[in-house]
């Protein structure tokens, strides 16, 4: 999961057991952050897990509702990846919407969420037969007031989001 | 903040049918068994950079300050943010070392 920069919530990596989900941002997420990913290899994953549930390589807290910092990831390698496991980029929760949390409308800060990818490279899988990806290409929020603006962007509806 | 100017409109220039609406950050304080009803002003706004003009449409009054910064790989990008002020007034714009921007000649076909 991207995004985790908070100063409240539950650790990177949590040392002893804990209730689900084991990642949340509970109190405001840290502010002006960027994640950088570099030299990540992703092996094997199939469009479904074990139990039939989609499978997502990449996405932001489901909780994080008022910043996700946007991540670089640069000289990837996907072997064998399903174009569908590529990644999921969650809308924000409908249920923000009441007084106690983002008032009339949910907060936003997932439609703003940004993946850039520098220097990939693709092996096996659906992904590199399908070839519709580059090795330099961008991953944004189905914000439908921005994404389908952007000429140079297209709808993939696996990924909730639009590729540029 | 208690005072607010969300919901922002933030659309490119020459396309108003594309308005990205952003919001306050969450109510996170609670007060015994209430809400805080205090709200962050912050907007993570995400904006093409090779699209030179936007505007921003405050749907509350503007903040007298406001703090604005461009995440980018490329440090000579930039972008052009208009902001329709509900009022006459003189504003000026610094830069992140608070050194005082040259004001522009006014330019009557913005």
């Amino acid at each position: 999961m991207a995004g985790h920069c908070d100063v409240k919530g539950k650790t990177n990596h949590i040392q002893m057991m804990s209730s689900l989900p084991p990642a949340k941002i509970m109190g405001d997420a840290c502010w002006g952050a960027i994640n950088h990913y570099e030299n990540m290899t992703f092996v094997d994953f199939k469009k479904e897990t074990l139990y039939g549930l989609k499978n997502s390589i990449l996405g932001y807290q489901k909780t994080a509702s008022d910043f996700s910092p946007p991540a670089v990831l640069k000289n990837s390698r996907f072997i064998n990846v399903a174009e569908k496991s590529l990644g999921y980029l969650s809308s924000p929760s409908p249920k923000w919407a009441n007084v106690k949390d983002c008032g009339n409308f949910p907060c936003t800060a997932p439609y703003n969420a940004l993946f850039k990818f520098v220097n990939t490279s693709w092996e096996g899988g659906s992904i590199a037969e399908s070839g519709i990806l580059k090795k330099d290409f961008q991953l944004i929020a189905n914000n439908p007031g921005f994404a389908p603006g952007q000429t140079k962007c297209k709808s993939v509806k696996d990924l909730n989001g639009y590729l540029c | 903040m208690d005072r607010s100017m969300q919901p922002i409109y933030v659309s490119e220039v020459g396309k108003p049918e594309y308005k990205n609406k952003v919001n306050s950050q969450m109510d996170h304080v609670w007060d015994n068994f209430y809400a805080g009803q205090k709200r962050q002003s912050r907007f993570p706004i995400i904006i093409n950079v090779n699209q030179a003009e936007w505007d921003l449409d405050f749907t509350g009054t503007p903040a007298k300050n406001m703090y604005f910064e461009l995440n980018h790989d490329d440090p000579k990008k930039g972008v052009t943010l208009r902001i329709a002020y509900p009022s006459a007034g003189s504003y000026s714009i610094t830069d992140k070392d608070d050194k005082l921007i040259e004001m522009n000649q006014w330019d009557d076909k913005i």
